[in-house]
């Protein structure tokens, strides 16, 4: 009995994905852990937890105050991913059809060279009473006395959809860069307006770019804290802080992790929403297709 | 389970912090901001051939959050005398050796008598006593009193902040209705929080970052403070705050307020002990200590250093002795936190 020797051909892709399993699991999974085991223990008094199960942490959150809390801080993220979306589409479209996509990208990652809090900073120095706008506005005499152009909500959610925009553009601008642009010219030569050929035929085709820039912004929009605390008032409170007073004001670790893993399950929902609504999209043109082929 | 995985990440923490060891000549120092002049830790430096390794906080809570969630390389902390109460309790700081610190006997008495954490000084060394208070701008402000009731003034809505700190803010309402600044009578506490909610409607945020910068540009007129930080922004390096005094005044509340003392203490993993200790007796020298005092212009606490003073401070020491030193909670610190979340976490 001798046959030719099989040569097995062995598949090393799990060896070679290894190490990044390995780091993906310590650094993102294991924390994730800790988030939700903490937040079914007890609070030691001096911060940390203590070895006890408990679910006082989330019995905690059913309260009025909380769930205003929550709409709160739903509202005024929708509010700043609307419109960073909005802000972020033409950017991104733009920066498909230039020639100069490396520089515009370039141009659009400079800011994030820059720390958080000193561009925050400078939006103040732009707002404030005695700042670059008002300094304009009251040298050439069209107001007498300075705006009150900080602290408020418009002021939060434009500093929101500065900081996320370049997370929006980024994802949009790489789907569009792959959308093939003769198709609009195909549409308008078939009698649509420029409009509708955008509006049926390029955004449909850019959606996974639009729902990933959607989340990009929305989700981390859902936890931020530290703009409506130098830029709001003392109504601008949300859940990020309410977080963050946890944390470095009670010393109440589990029930910070408990409003992070409620946060997270929110986060989840939307996720899941948007890809079974994908799916079922993506059923009812293939559906459409068969029937036409019918026809 | 459990046990055995902390272990694995326990061990990997350290073989990072083994392969990241600091040459023998790094002084790893965790202060708050603006806390020391820069020429001091210079002399110091050159002094012992060492280099200071500065890094800053803002708060109490973020240092001990730091040093609680696991970092070890610092050698000398600049605890609150609440937070070295629980630092204590941990285990987290170095029972001290004071044949290393003589110049601890420059330590006024009356101040370290004041400390709750250790009036003894075994733990932690006192660095200073000081008090919030309210700055006002005259300018804008003509007539005020100097009492916490300037908070309920509907005329200056809008106008106003106060910190946003859970004991500092309910310390000045629990003393503008005559309690102690550390009741935890629940009464009392509620109290408190009525009279934080009626100057809730006349202020424009809590805030702790930004209150220094909008006082200078004249956007807010009174607010509850940590005097320095507003000083360093309306005057040069707080060297000139006299030629101010037309415009703004600081003022300690006549009902009273709560005071702070902040320390120095060698934590128990500090890798540089000696040094540590030598920093520590740096700071207590005289002429030293006159220019930290001089420069944070916080009442000094070093006897010997007061003749070398060259400036007055902003507030005296009678004043601030005659407030109520902050006490750490312990399991009482639940009722504060409820009296935070319904007034500056809710909308009423």
């Amino acid at each position: 009995m001798s046959g030719p020797k099989r040569r097995r051909k062995r598949n090393y892709g799990t060896i070679y994905t290894l190490p990044l399993v390995v780091w993906f699991t310590l650094f993102f999974l294991v924390p994730l852990l800790i988030i939700v085991l903490f937040s079914f223990l007890a609070a030691d008094i001096d911060g940390g937890v203590l070895p006890r199960f408990s679910i006082a942490a989330f019995t905690g959150l059913a309260k009025p105050r909380i769930l205003k809390l929550f709409v709160n801080t739903i509202w005024v993220s929708l509010a700043s991913t609307a419109i960073t979306i909005l802000m972020a589409l033409p950017c991104a479209y733009f920066m498909a059809r230039s020639k100069n996509k490396t520089m515009l990208l370039i141009l659009v990652i400079i800011p994030f060279w820059t720390n958080f809090i000193i561009r925050i900073f400078a939006w103040k120095s732009i707002l404030e009473a005695n700042g670059v706008i008002n300094s304009v506005l009251m040298g050439i005499g069209l107001v007498a006395s300075p705006l009150q152009l900080e602290h408020n909500w418009a002021a939060v959610i434009l500093i929101n959809v500065y900081t996320y925009l370049t997370y929006a553009i980024l994802p949009l601008f790489s789907t569009i860069e792959k959308f093939d642009f003769t198709l609009l010219e195909a549409a308008q030569d078939l009698g649509a307006t420029k409009m509708q050929a955008i509006t049926k035929v390029l955004l449909p085709n850019v959606r996974s770019g639009i729902v990933t820039a959607v989340f990009f912004t929305f989700i981390p929009l859902l936890g931020s804290f530290v703009v409506q605390q130098l830029i709001g008032t003392k109504d601008m409170y949300m859940l990020g802080n309410e977080i963050n007073d946890n944390i470095y004001k009670y010393f109440d670790w589990p029930t910070a992790y408990a409003l992070a893993v409620a946060l997270m399950m929110l986060a989840n929902v939307g996720l899941v929403f948007v890809m079974m609504s994908e799916r079922k999209q993506a059923r009812t043109l293939g559906a459409r297709r068969v029937d036409e082929a019918a026809a | 389970m459990i046990k055995r995985l902390t272990a694995v990440l326990a061990a990997c923490g350290l073989a990072v912090a083994a392969s990241a060891a600091p040459a023998p000549t790094d002084l790893y120092i965790y202060n708050w901001s603006y806390y020391i002049p820069q020429d001091v830790l210079a002399q110091f430096e050159k002094e012992n051939n060492v280099k200071i390794q500065y890094k800053e906080f803002s708060s109490n809570e973020e240092m001990y959050a730091t040093i609680r969630g696991g970092s070890n390389k610092y050698d000398v902390v600049f605890p609150g005398d609440d937070y070295a109460t629980i630092m204590i309790r941990q285990g987290m700081l170095e029972k001290l050796d004071h044949s290393k610190l003589p110049n601890l006997a420059n330590v006024d008495p009356k101040i370290s008598a004041k400390k709750v954490s250790d009036p003894g000084n075994d733990y932690c060394v006192p660095y200073f006593l000081g008090a919030a208070g309210v700055m006002v701008n005259k300018e804008k402000v003509k007539n005020y009193e100097k009492s916490w009731k300037i908070f309920d003034r509907a005329d200056l809505k809008g106008k106003m902040t106060l910190l946003d700190d859970p004991r500092e803010v309910i310390a000045g309402a629990l003393m503008v209705n005559g309690y102690s600044s550390n009741s935890t009578d629940s009464s009392q506490l509620a109290k408190a929080k009525a009279t934080i909610l009626g100057w809730k409607k006349n202020i424009l945020n809590f805030d702790s970052d930004t209150f220094g910068r909008g006082f200078a540009t004249g956007d807010l007129w009174v607010v509850h403070c940590f005097a320095e930080n507003v000083w360093l922004e309306v005057s040069e390096n707080q060297t000139d705050n006299e030629k101010y005094a037309d415009k703004y005044e600081f003022f300690i509340p006549k009902e009273g307020n709560c005071s702070y003392m902040d320390t120095m203490a060698i934590l128990k993993t500090a890798p540089h002990k000696d040094l540590a200790y030598r920093f520590i007796n740096f700071i207590h020298d005289p002429k030293v200590n006159a220019r930290v005092a001089d420069f944070t212009r916080v009442p000094c606490v070093n006897l010997k250093a007061r003749a070398l003073l060259t400036r007055k401070p902003n507030y005296t020491l009678e004043q601030v002795l005659a407030c109520e030193l902050k006490k750490d909670l312990g399991d009482k610190r639940a009722l504060y936190s409820q009296v935070w979340k319904d007034t500056r976490g809710g909308d009423e």
